[in-house]
């Protein structure tokens, strides 16, 4: 196995920093969507590989 | 949401992100505010987090300190390399500029990332001898393995194979003990089905050497199996990935490949 190189790619999105909350909930949208409901907060895109 | 792989793909694109895992954080226009490349152990990673909910230590934070005059070594490479870890080139280039003709110190990381980025964008654009320049120049530097690298991957994409080939025996020159290097050679030579034997042969060597590490060495087994499957020793193949799941066995990825070692047995005609 070649472990230099990733070949999948996966999203997540968080809704960030809202508030002082020690816990988020992963936002169930897409990411244009996130765009418009974030405010002042920020968004967290989260990629990660499954192999 | 666990958004499919076509539209993180795009995502992962427009933001010119590279390697995973990888966590951007933007603002509700798009705009990026940081991001965290690679794995970090658990507390770097929330104070990390913290810093950029504070906009600490971002680029808009660098900038707005080199602008009140506070310019010095380390501020110069940090911008630099948040513009590296955004793709921008061109602004990522001029701040190295900037670092090494202020702060010429070859000794010091900062300068010696600098001038590999340099040489780095020089090769991409043109200039083939740039990176074994550097490699030849900065014989200690901590990028000549990624110098290698950079080399042999461009030369993968353009299918420039006598060069590519060049680069990998220039690497296992320089580095013949590096389970990496080793196993990446293995697995590319199974790729495009060349140097086989010789393939073999290294990625034996890197089994050996990664005894102490049982996870990095199942991949490397895979990887000889994989060498093995391509020389049609069916046999061999099999048996070798099946020590790589001894030691993984929840990999599903070990299992797929003994199935397909053995659908290629079956194929031959050979009981299995």
């Amino acid at each position: 196995m070649n472990t230099h190189q990733s070949k999948y790619y996966l999203l997540s999105v968080l809704l960030f920093m809202g508030c002082q909350s020690s816990s988020y909930n992963w936002y169930s949208g897409n990411f244009e969507e996130a765009k418009t409901v974030v405010g002042s907060k920020l968004i967290l895109l989260d990629f990660y590989t499954e192999t | 949401m666990d958004a499919n792989k076509e539209e993180a793909r795009k995502v992962f694109d427009e933001y010119k992100c590279k390697g995973v895992p990888h966590l951007l954080f933007v603002d509700n226009k798009g705009n990026e505010v940081d991001r965290i490349i690679g794995y970090l152990p658990p507390s770097e990673y929330l104070s990390r987090i913290q810093d950029i909910r504070n906009n600490k230590y971002t680029l808009n934070d660098y900038l707005a300190q080199y602008e009140n005059g506070n310019a010095n070594a380390e501020l110069i490479a940090g911008i630099a390399m948040k513009y590296e870890d955004r793709g921008d080139s061109d602004n990522a280039k001029e701040f190295y500029k900037i670092l090494i003709k202020d702060y010429p110190d070859p000794t010091s990381e900062y300068y010696q990332r600098g001038t590999y980025f340099l040489a780095s964008d020089a090769f991409k654009n043109g200039i083939p001898m740039a990176l074994n320049a550097y490699i030849v120049s900065f014989p200690d530097s901590p990028f000549i393995e990624e110098a290698f690298y950079t080399m042999a991957y461009h030369f993968a994409d353009k299918e420039m194979r006598e060069d590519e080939l060049k680069v990998y025996a220039q690497m296992l020159s320089h580095f013949p003990d590096n389970t990496g290097i080793l196993n990446s050679y293995a697995w590319r030579m199974a790729e495009i089905e060349i140097n086989l034997e010789d393939a073999l042969v290294k990625v034996k060597r890197a089994v050996e050497l990664s005894e102490d590490d049982p996870n990095s060495q199942a991949n490397i087994i895979d990887t000889e199996a994989e060498v093995l499957w391509k020389l049609k020793r069916f046999d061999a193949a099999i048996e070798a990935i099946e020590r790589a799941i001894i030691i993984d066995g929840e990999n599903q990825y070990f299992k797929d490949q003994k199935e397909k070692f053995i659908q290629s047995k079956k194929e031959t005609g050979q009981p299995v």
